[in-house]
């Protein structure tokens, strides 16, 4: 059951709580997963995988729970139920530390640099170890080599940073800790389209070196882009998934986001 | 003018202490997000156990060691105390938790150590002329112990792996988390450098003034209007608020009387804390929409 | 439907005082009079910290204000006991009311530490300067002379008919708007100012209001004990009332309750150690002080109230409209005529403009809707337009009048209604409650919570409901007001709703509109806008970039490349 570039033919039955063939090789598996805060639910039986190797991006509305869900699989949410598993190991109970070292690192929306550090600060605490270690600077020269323009600005704080910097930044503090899933959340907020199409080169080439990616994204034509595969989120419920270019044909994904056909 | 210089000179070093104090505050405040109302407490409790031990000739080496293990015993009790496994505590409970710790640590100081005050050991202190005014060498070293404390906090911080992961947890708790740092261990550390602090803070104070169970309160009010100086974010500012205060304190106690020490406090406190907003007020005032329209049709 | 009237609880205070006519022995007296005495310290105490949220730690301040003040009328100017209280509690009051508009420019942690600094200061003085007596105090002061009663007994039972008082004053005071304002204020300050109470003017009101229950507890400890000192109104003391309140929980009743039980651990462990030295009961009474609220905080956070039994009704049946619905009444405006109208909206946070450059004007009767992706200002906006950012650039008319500085509060009294985002209702509050505190006429609340299908839960605890339940609630706040607002501003109504609630949120917002009021709405879901606004304005990256009526404006181009975003094609 499996097409070429690793992506996979899945059973797509309409509406949501889809179940999805587990797929061969998943890296990160979500089963089942449903998330409430408070009295507002969020999630409602969301499962997704993705495997080394490929973008898997979220899409849908504001409010359809795609923070919540990359929140939850990163640990700052405890879900009701379901269960999230990293190369086969159940993660979903462990806090977000503990997730952040088994290898799954999150750049929240709105990237949350530090602005009181300096770059290599940042990067710094991107690599630390609970258990101390001193690969840390290594790390960070190796990093400092791949990207050249934040290297240049390796002693400037983060606030003073543009948009497009900061969210390299957050990218790069997430990949030093040498992540096996990375995990971005609506990384072009507030992005003029340069930087977009710069972003968008730079998680492409991450998936090429081999590092899943799983991309919430709001952006829903470039990222469909470059994605492998996609999920639609609606009111907490996956409403459809397939290939990237599956879903950007479906005219489910227009009417979802402006209610119209 | 040589009661000028000696009020000065007093103020400093009082003014240090305060500073430590103030430091202590911003540092547990920034990383935790709690208001220990208990570091003065800290700091007496590291006054008193630092003279006992050179009543008893312990030599000063263990007396400082003593009174820095006293402020961590003190400082790590209030953390269990006041923050939780969950988390920490919203602000008002956690506040009225060490309030209720520096109670705690007050009854156990009276209870330890009775009502009498301890002073150091009589013996001549050294007297350093300057110019044609002659000062108590120890005050001149307390100040210079706050100092290098400060420096060395700040080289801590901003210097090594660890201060960067406090300082991130301080900036950012969201993203320290989702870095790896632990930042619950870091809180324990950040209430453990306080305590560093207040124990070196409590040695100073011992060597200029007067060691009694509940030295802590005034010491605390003085120490949050100097942090608060400092936006209870920035140490260094925390630390010149400090200096600032211990200076009018002593002014005012030398020249006026002492007990207004404590409303000057207040006074200072309220200055401190209001006239930033007041300041923003002004400021914000924009001109009328007659005069604007009026200065664009112009 | 006729307002619940709670059972007259605060009448078992009475008791303890017909108790002290009848008993005659004097060490039970006393406690029972120092009870009493903190009994309505604290009781004026939990009215500042329960209900108005702020912690205050100079009550024994004000307690020293009235006592120092009745004790000073009395030997200098020879006033008798009662003017000279009077004037003591007065005295208190005041100064709770000086203090009160300095300190209260705080928030939350900061007015604690104010106020612990100003006990501090006031220790100070009262131990210092000469005219208060020193460390000795005043002694020689007057007592009650009752007919029939011993000089134990008398300050006793008139500090607990005080007591008694007191709580009848609070409880009638907090069922009053001004006491569901002072619940609104700790909840939420937005909300509070949305249904158009001064904050600042009901903080200051509650703090004041205290300084006179401080006073009034200040001037019987003279009458009970003749002397006044300075170490009666210490540090310890100050905590010791906080740790009353925080035992009592959230009623005043218990608060009293938490004065009891807060005297006696200490009677006891003071009296269990009546022959041992000074420094060891001193100690131990720090000790107690401190170990009292660390287990009340960590283990017992709800206190005494946890015992009492919460009256509610579980609201069972799903939202449903009713016949007897609340229909707004219709303005005397004419149809279109503009209500709110923003030119060039600019706001910055830090470095980045939330909104640049937004214009939009709302007539009578008009909904308006603001769509647009993430993060393109929507909120920012509609926050500026009700007054709870201050105005950068632009500026805002409401119906052909300026009110760029206006506050919320002031806005709320000029017609403009407002629903939040996030929930903003009072938890702790009844339903009918939460609509009662915008100022409502008792008979209002049934039609409104009709109108939104509440009407069998009015009395259920808000926190038992539904999250789509408890937003009904802000709506049916919102149509139970007096007049009807001239300006509705909702941002994200709909967010979280199931479908029949949506169909409910639509009929009501669709009322309003037909008598008249202005709607702006910001929403997320373009399609549950699509059917309801007369226009809809889109935002992106905060600046408005299309305009127009839902049929044709949700198929234009650039309104469909701002949601979806620009394709980037990589390299």
């Amino acid at each position: 059951m499996s097409g070429t570039n690793g992506t996979h033919a899945f059973v797509q039955p309409n509406g949501g709580g889809a179940q999805l063939a587990p797929a061969a090789g998943a890296l990160l598996e979500v089963d089942g997963l449903s998330v409430a805060y408070g009295k507002a639910r969020a999630l409602h039986g969301v499962s997704l995988d993705i495997r080394a190797g490929e973008i898997v991006t979220v899409i849908g509305p504001n409010g359809a729970g795609k923070t919540t869900l990359v929140s939850t699989i990163a640990g700052l949410l405890r879900p009701q139920v379901g269960t999230v598993a990293l190369g086969g190991e159940r993660i979903d109970r462990r806090p977000t530390e503990r997730v952040a070292v088994a290898g799954i690192r999150l750049v929240p929306e709105r990237r949350h640099i530090f602005t009181s550090l300096t770059v290599r600060q940042n990067l710094a605490v991107g690599a630390f170890r609970p258990t101390g270690g001193g690969a840390a600077r290594e790390e960070i020269e190796r990093v400092f080599a791949l990207f050249p323009a934040l290297a240049a600005k390796a002693n400037q704080l983060g606030g003073q940073l543009s948009g497009g910097q900061q969210q390299m930044l957050a990218i790069v503090r997430a990949l030093v800790g040498r992540p096996r899933v990375l995990m971005l959340d609506e990384p072009t907020i507030g992005l003029a389209p340069q930087p977009v199409a710069e972003l968008f080169d730079r998680i492409v080439a991450l998936r090429d070196a081999g590092l899943a990616v799983l991309l919430v994204e709001q952006n829903v034509r470039g990222s469909l882009a470059i994605a492998d595969r996609a999920y639609l989120l609606e009111r907490g419920a996956v409403v459809t998934s397939g290939t990237a270019a599956t879903l950007a044909a479906d005219e489910r994904v227009l009417r979802s986001y402006l209610g119209v056909a | 003018m040589e009661a000028f210089v000696q009020y000065l000179i007093n103020g400093l070093a009082v003014g240090g202490v305060f500073a430590l104090i103030a430091i202590g505050y911003v540092v547990v405040f920034r990383v935790v997000r709690i208001v220990n109302i208990a570091q003065g407490d800290l700091l007496a409790a590291a006054t008193l156990v630092f003279l006992w031990l050179m009543n008893a000739h312990a030599g000063l080496p263990a007396a400082i060691a003593g009174a820095v293990a006293a402020a961590l015993a003190a400082a790590l009790f209030v953390e269990r105390i006041a923050v939780t496994t969950g988390g920490w505590f919203d602000d008002l409970r956690a506040f009225l938790l060490t309030l209720a710790a520096s109670q705690l640590i007050q009854g156990a100081l009276l209870l330890l150590f009775g009502t009498q005050y301890l002073t150091m050991p009589a013996s001549a202190p050294p007297i350093i002329a300057i110019g044609d005014v002659h000062v108590n060498g120890v005050y001149l070293l307390v100040i210079a112990i706050v100092v290098l404390a400060l420096v060395g906090l700040v080289l801590f911080l901003e210097r090594t792996p660890l201060g960067w992961a406090m300082l991130a947890t301080a900036d950012d708790p969201l993203a320290a988390r989702l870095c790896a740092v632990p930042i619950r261990t870091m809180g324990v550390l950040a209430f453990a450098i306080a305590a560093v602090v207040a124990g070196i803070g409590g040695a100073a104070y011992g060597a200029v003034a007067i060691g009694s169970w509940n030295a802590g309160t005034t010491l605390s009010t003085a120490g949050f209007a100097a942090a608060v100086l400092g936006g209870m974010k920035n140490p260094t500012r925390a630390a010149i608020g400090g200096f600032v205060l211990g200076i009018l304190q002593a002014l005012v106690s030398g020249y006026a009387a002492s007990y207004l020490q404590d409303p000057l406090t207040f006074v200072f406190l309220i200055v401190v804390l209001l006239a930033p907003a007041l300041a923003r007020r002004v400021a914000r005032r924009r001109p009328r929409r007659a005069a604007r329209a009026a200065a664009v049709a112009a | 439907m006729t307002a619940r009237r709670a059972a007259p609880w605060w009448l078992l205070t009475l008791i303890p005082a017909i108790a002290a006519c009848v008993v005659r022995a004097p060490y039970p007296l006393v406690v029972l009079g120092t009870i009493g005495i903190d009994a309505i310290a604290a009781v004026g105490l939990a009215i500042t910290l329960r209900k108005a949220g702020q912690p205050s730690l100079a009550q024994t301040t004000f307690m020293a204000v009235g006592a120092y003040t009745a004790s000073l009328l009395e030997l200098n100017a020879h006033w008798p006991l009662l003017p000279a209280g009077i004037a003591g509690v007065a005295a208190a009051a005041l100064a709770a009311w000086l203090f009160g508009a300095i300190l209260l420019n705080l928030e939350g942690l900061y007015f604690a530490l104010g106020t612990l600094a100003l006990n501090a200061a006031a220790v100070a003085v009262f131990r210092n300067a000469g005219v208060f007596g020193n460390d000795e105090g005043l002694q020689g002061l007057a007592a009650f002379h009752i007919p029939g009663l011993s000089s134990d007994q008398a300050p006793t039972v008139v500090a607990w008919v005080l007591v008694a008082a007191g709580l009848y004053l609070a409880t009638r005071l907090d069922r009053a708007r001004f006491g569901r304002g002072l619940r609104m204020l700790r909840e939420s300050a937005k909300v509070t100012q949305s249904v158009g109470f001064d904050p600042a003017s009901l903080k200051r009101s509650a703090f004041a209001l205290s300084g006179a229950y401080a006073g009034v507890a200040g001037v019987l400890l003279t009458a009970q004990l003749s002397v006044v000192n300075p170490s009666l109104f210490s540090l310890g003391n100050s905590i010791a009332l906080v740790a009353m309140v925080i035992t009592g929980g959230e009623s005043l009743l218990a608060t009293v309750g938490g004065a009891v039980v807060i005297v006696l651990v200490h009677e006891l462990s003071r009296s269990s150690l009546q022959y041992a030295p000074v420094t060891l009961v001193g100690g131990i009474d720090l000790i107690v002080n401190g170990l009292v609220l660390v287990v009340i905080l960590r283990f017992w956070p709800q206190g005494l109230t946890s015992f009492a039994r919460r009256r509610s009704r579980r609201a069972e049946a799903p939202v449903e409209q009713r016949a007897v619905a609340a229909k707004p009444a219709a303005l005397p405006v004419a149809q279109g005529t503009p209500m709110l109208v923003a030119r060039d909206i600019g706001h910055r946070f830090g470095g980045v403009y939330a909104v640049d450059g937004a214009s939009l004007g709302v007539g009578a009767g008009e909904i308006l809707a603001v769509i647009g992706p993430n993060g393109a200002g929507k909120t920012t906006l509609l926050t500026i337009l009700g007054g709870y950012h201050p105005l950068q650039r632009g500026e805002v008319d409401l119906a052909g009048e300026p009110v760029d500085d206006v506050a919320p509060f002031r806005r709320a009294r000029r017609g403009v209604a407002a629903t939040f985002q996030h929930m903003e209702v009072v938890e702790q509050m009844s339903v009918r409650e939460n609509v009662l505190a915008a100022g409502t006429r008792e008979e209002a609340v049934a039609p409104a919570l009709g109108a939104v299908g509440l009407l069998d839960a009015a009395d259920a605890y808000v926190s038992e409901l539904s999250f789509g339940q408890q937003r009904m609630v802000e709506l049916a706040r919102v149509l139970a007001r007096d007049e009807t607002p001239r300006v509705l501003l909702m941002d994200e109504p709909a967010s979280g709703l199931s479908q029949p609630e949506r169909a409910v949120l639509a009929d009501v917002v669709r009322a309003f509109a037909a008598a008249g009021t202005a709607v702006v709405l910001v929403e997320h879901d373009v399609a549950f806008v699509a059917r309801l606004a007369d226009r809809i304005l889109v935002l992106d990256h905060g600046v408005p970039i299309a305009e127009g009526v839902p049929q044709t404006l949700l198929r234009e181009q650039v309104v469909i490349d701002a949601y979806l975003g620009s394709a980037a094609v990589p390299a």
